[in-house]
């Protein structure tokens, strides 16, 4: 296409939500439609390009008095958390789940699992930091939910998933989130907190009464959550 | 003639800070009178 042949045509705008001064904008386009007029003596390219930017996620830290004072629903509590760090040389080694944040996962999961004196079994739906595909096969293995090297079985046997083992990742996880960074980790909290409250709707999952949270960030941090009903 | 093989093609996704001076000198433009507007604090 000449550009000194193209001019610029007319344009539409449609405002869903305010975008603020130091926001950072996804800018997507495509070519909606290509036509012509007069036999192709003018030609038109309409593109459509969707500017988007991250959502926003709440989440209000108050103390018991506070939420008892307001009568805020206390039925889901913290049962354990962990926070964990790479291992020195994990960036740089031959094995690239270490980039990945495999041994953190590993280390808080298990720091987890001894401070609220459970096993993955007792363990009924799981959010997971799947950042890549491969990586939520990756952290089945680091959470403990299959055996190491057992990821491939474990999903095959459908034990990801409703009437398996674990729900994991009842909203489909990250993809379904769009990776909205330093909200996912508030959002994987909402998604398990309304399951244990069984006020997820068609992705609840029966009777859930242990919730697991893996939130990562690579290189590296690892935070996992136990949540509990009581 | 264009190729109408290109309707649907994506251009690549890109990343744009709305930066606080050319939504300054916007408002400076077009007159805008409310200091929200132009506020550096905010």
């Amino acid at each position: 296409m000449c550009r000194y042949r193209t001019v610029h045509g007319e344009q539409v705008f449609i405002y869903h939500r305010p975008a603020c001064a130091g926001d950072l904008l996804g800018v997507a386009s495509r070519i909606a439609d290509i036509y012509d007029k007069r036999n192709g003596a003018l030609e038109f390219m309409v593109i459509d390009t969707a500017v988007s930017r991250d959502g926003v996620a709440v989440a209000v830290l108050c103390s018991p008095a506070f939420a008892e004072e307001h009568g805020l629903n206390r039925s889901v509590r913290v049962r354990a958390q962990a926070m964990t760090t790479d291992r020195p040389g994990a960036l740089t080694g031959d094995d690239v789940r270490e980039v990945v944040g495999y041994s953190m996962t590993r280390e808080a999961v298990q720091q987890v699992y001894e401070e609220a004196g459970i096993s993955p079994t007792d363990v009924d739906v799981v959010e997971l930091h799947d950042c890549f595909a491969q990586n939520e096969l990756i952290t089945y293995e680091g959470l403990g939910l299959c055996l190491e090297g057992g990821a491939e079985k474990f999903g095959c046997d459908g034990d990801n998933t409703y009437g398996g083992k674990f729900v994991t990742n009842p909203p489909e996880g990250l993809l379904w989130k769009g990776h909205p960074l330093g909200a996912i980790g508030l959002a994987q909290c909402t998604e398990l907190v309304e399951q244990l409250r069984g006020k997820a709707g068609k992705r609840q999952v029966a009777d859930a009464r242990l919730a697991l949270q893996h939130n990562l960030s690579l290189g590296g941090a690892c935070v996992v959550t136990l949540y509990e009903r009581d | 003639m264009i190729d109408r093989s290109l309707i649907g093609y994506r251009l690549s996704p890109h990343f744009a800070r709305a930066e606080a001076g050319r939504l300054r000198f916007f408002a400076k433009a077009v007159g805008e009178p409310l200091p929200a507007y132009a506020d550096r604090a905010g």
